[in-house]
């Protein structure tokens, strides 16, 4: 009888060993943990840790600069703002060959998932940074509902969108695990959630944006605009477009050993037809910006330091990434739709950041945008979700097809 | 103990005088019904009643309507006579006691620059740090 | 037939359930916060507050708060503009007359208690009540403190204790109403203003009454009851004898109420719940029915690019 536990003790050791720790006993997981990024990313958590301890014992004062005339900071300008259009990999790619059929982006479509995925679990996690209250984080959902606030909206829509996007990474997970019967069945919702996911993106995507509606006198008239829901909403697509092709970039290099060469011939194809897709989003962006310049009649806002600073935005991290693409694409050069990708990404930074904490009260005398210690923990954050995606990515088969189920896809 | 014992008595007088000439129809004018000095306490937790200098008002006003306002003429009513409670939703431009007391004595010191207008210029404060409401 | 009766079901399920919850989503719709017409305001005389911070103690003391660091008879503080803190939720400010020679003016600057206020349509959890008798309350037992109602607030009042990590709140004048106003009594600042700067009663006879004082003292007054339709219309309400862009009041709000500025994008969420699973559902069955007729995607792209 004892054999019996004793086999099933065995087999469970054996399965967390290949599952968690990559086959190796756990000196040899170690000691291939010591490689130059994990020692980086160590030092920054370990920097960033205490000022996590100050932050909830101690307040949201004890680490940023919350004033009661500008109560929001980095936490929610970088995390919640940037991060969820980054976020938006997920629902394109799946929309994008699930429903509209492009098949041939098939291996893009599980990391943008999984890139959502996490993009998503950390939007909520800086959120509970942020909030006063973050035990309370499910009260919208579940005690009181302020269903005339646009943030009711997103709260709700995050929470069902981390699930779906759950749902929609499954089969990788279940292949990990090995079960055949969940995995059947994640496949099969797979169409369910994709639908799902884009409805919950959209309205989610463009809700951001709404949020700052409430707040006519505080956002400067050059960003503030009846169409601010439909600029995030377009923005977040060719900013998922724009995130696929930096992550396939980054796992390119990351996971040379893990890809299969045929897959990465393949990336570079493929990352012309996105950047072909991001150039038209772009573009039609860039028009729809002047159509909300023109409605507001703020031409002569123009002219001033913030008029410039909206130009720059404009011009330089709009028309310009859109223009670099098209010619990426012209002349099959893929390192240029690689590195505008990446422009496009600070592009979207700094609209957000813009948006949310910029030229939010540009009218206050006295600015104060952010402390260095929140400073810290952002980073410490990012960190902490680029290590989650490695951990993921090395174990799951994401960049690659699970031996038992390489035929299905 | 002495001031007490002045503060007293001549509250006593104003009171005597005002119920004496409440019972009257007629209201005289005559110098002889004017009281010299007013204390203003009904409504004060906070600071001293105020000794309020009537008969060396009465020398600066030409006429006792200047500030006994809005009563039929040759009737010169005390202010409490009229103002009580504030905000009489029935009347609600007419100030309580305490308005009516702040808004007609410094309104004019005001207008004229001249007299007092600070809170403890007229009235000392009994406690620090409380406020003119009913202690619960 | 070119999609198979499974994923067919699956999809109409999908949009009928997205359907449903875009149904329950426009019952619970979008509300109004107008006040019942009985409600209670305050309405503020500019010319006769004299700055004697006499209710900046009354709401102190009623409140409950810590002692200022600086004494409440201390005129040094009008050397700066304040606003309203965590422990200070009526500031007097000063601001220098136009009319050279003429007195300063004191202005009292509270929450408004707006007829549709912001930040109840901002609150995620309704932590904002406007109540019968005109007051904007705040339930901290529902707060998740994400401050978006200090964003919303036109007027900058809310604000938030960012130095407590276990039970922040965000802090504003509540009129009183827990303690008083609910009870028929009057707000402690109203009550303890030796001016009688302040009128309590129903906000329509405030508006008769500010209207009287302006047409019998034209001189005085400037024609404008401000809180009368700004937002909407707010609980209170100022007269002044100068205008009020010169006394730090913001001029550029309209008279739109705030919640107004989400109605339309809030009312967009059940059409797009509705119409996206059909609009997505159709583009799925269409992809599914080229497949079938054996154009397969490889070869168009393949043909663009060879075009390129």
């Amino acid at each position: 009888m004892t054999e019996y536990y004793v086999e099933k003790a065995n087999i469970f050791q054996s399965w967390v060993r290949e599952r968690i720790f990559l086959g190796l006993s756990i000196k040899e997981y170690i000691k291939g943990l010591i490689k130059p990024f994990n020692i980086v990313a160590g030092i920054i958590i370990l920097v960033g840790l205490p000022f996590v301890v100050m932050r909830f014992t101690q307040g949201i004062g004890a680490v940023t600069h919350a004033s009661q005339d500008q109560p929001w900071g980095l936490f929610l300008s970088w995390g919640l703002f940037t991060g969820v259009p980054l976020a938006a990999t997920g629902y394109i790619m799946a929309s994008a060959v699930y429903i509209f059929g492009l098949k041939d982006y098939h291996s893009l479509v599980r990391p943008a998932v999984l890139t959502g995925f996490i993009g998503y679990l950390f939007a909520v996690i800086f959120l509970l940074f942020d909030l006063g209250r973050p035990w309370r984080l499910p009260y919208p959902m579940t005690v009181s509902f302020g269903t005339t606030s646009v943030l009711f909206l997103v709260g709700w829509h995050v929470a069902l969108y981390l699930s779906t996007q759950l749902v929609e990474f499954c089969p990788a997970i279940f292949e990990w695990i090995g079960s055949d019967r969940f995995r059947r069945w994640a496949l099969g919702v797979t169409i369910g959630a994709t639908i799902f996911g884009v409805i919950l993106s959209t309205l989610h995507q463009s809700a951001l944006g709404a949020l700052f509606l409430l707040a006519p006198g505080k956002l400067h008239p050059l960003w503030y605009s009846e169409f601010i829901p439909l600029f995030f909403f377009v923005s977040s697509i060719f900013a998922g477009l724009s995130m696929v092709i930096v992550e396939s970039t980054l796992s390119g290099r990351a996971f040379k050993n893990q890809i299969e060469p045929r897959r990465l011939v393949n990336f570079d194809k493929l990352t012309l037809g996105l950047g072909r897709a991001a150039s038209l989003v772009l573009l039609t962006y860039f028009c729809l910006k002047w159509v909300g310049v023109a409605h507001g009649n703020h031409w002569d806002l123009l002219n001033t330091s913030w008029g410039h600073w909206f130009l720059v935005e404009v011009f330089v991290f709009v028309l310009l990434p859109c223009f670099l693409f098209a010619r990426g694409v012209r002349k099959r050069n893929v390192a240029l739709i690689r590195f505008t990708a990446f422009f496009t990404i600070l592009g979207i930074a700094i609209n957000r950041l813009t948006v949310s904490m910029i030229a939010l009260n540009w009218k206050l005398p006295h600015r104060e945008y952010f402390h260095w210690k929140e400073l810290i923990l952002v980073i410490t954050i990012i960190t902490v979700e680029i290590l989650t995606y490695l951990w993921i990515v090395n174990r799951m088969p994401v960049h690659r097809e699970h031996p038992d189920y390489r035929e299905i896809h | 103990m002495f001031r007490k014992t002045i503060i007293g008595a001549v509250s006593a007088w104003v009171i005597g005088v005002l119920i004496v000439s409440q019972a009257t129809e007629e209201k005289e004018t005559s110098s002889q019904n004017v009281p010299e000095v007013c204390t203003l306490g009904t409504l004060s937790k906070i600071y001293e009643p105020v000794l309020f200098s009537h008969g060396q008002h009465t020398l600066m006003a030409e006429d006792c309507a200047t500030c006994h306002h809005h009563s039929e003429p040759g009737v010169t009513l005390a202010c409490k006579e009229c103002h009580g409670a504030p905000f009489d939703p029935k009347n609600l431009n007419m100030p309580g006691l305490k308005g009516a007391y702040h808004l007609q004595c410094m309104g004019c010191h005001q207008q004229m620059s001249s007299g007092p207008v600070g809170c403890t210029d007229c009235h000392a404060k009994r406690i620090s740090q409380q406020t003119g409401m009913e202690k619960k | 037939m070119g999609i198979s009766r499974r994923k067919f079901l699956k999809v109409i399920g999908v949009a009928g359930s997205a359907g449903l919850v875009g149904k329950a989503n426009s019952t619970f719709g979008v509300d109004q916060f107008t006040g019942s017409p009985d409600r209670f305001g305050v309405l503020t005389d500019l010319t006769r507050c004299v700055g004697c911070r006499t209710c900046e103690a009354a709401c102190n003391e009623v409140n409950k708060l810590p002692p200022p660091k600086v004494p409440f008879e201390d005129q040094s503080v009008f050397e700066q503009i304040r606003r309203t803190d965590v422990n200070a939720f009526t500031v007097v400010n000063r601001y220098p007359n136009p009319q050279p020679g003429g007195p300063p003016i004191y202005v009292k600057h509270q929450c408004r208690h707006c007829d549709e206020p912001a930040c109840a349509s901002a609150c995620l959890v309704r932590a904002f009540t406007k109540t019968q008798e005109g007051a904007v309350t705040y339930n901290k037992g529902v707060c998740v403190g994400c401050r978006y109602c200090m964003t919303a607030c036109p007027f900058y009042v809310p604000a938030y204790e960012y130095n407590k990590p276990f039970s922040p709140e965000v802090k504003k004048c509540t009129m009183c109403y827990d303690t008083r106003v609910s009870k028929g009594g009057i707000p402690a600042c109203v009550e303890a203003c030796p001016m009688e700067t302040m009128t309590f009663g129903k906000r329509s006879d405030l508006i008769r009454l500010a209207r009287k004082r302006i047409i019998e003292n034209p001189d005085k007054y400037i024609d404008h009851i401000y809180g009368e339709q700004e937002v909407g219309g707010t609980s209170w309400m100022y007269i002044s004898g100068v205008p009020f862009e010169q006394l730090g009041f913001p001029m550029d709000l309209g008279t739109k109420p705030y919640p107004e500025l989400t109605k339309g994008f809030l009312s967009m969420v059940p059409a797009v719940l509705v119409i996206w699973p059909a609009l997505l559902g159709g583009f799925y069955m269409f992809t599914q029915h080229r497949e079938e007729m054996g154009v397969s995607e490889e070869t168009i792209p393949q043909e663009k690019e060879d075009q390129l």
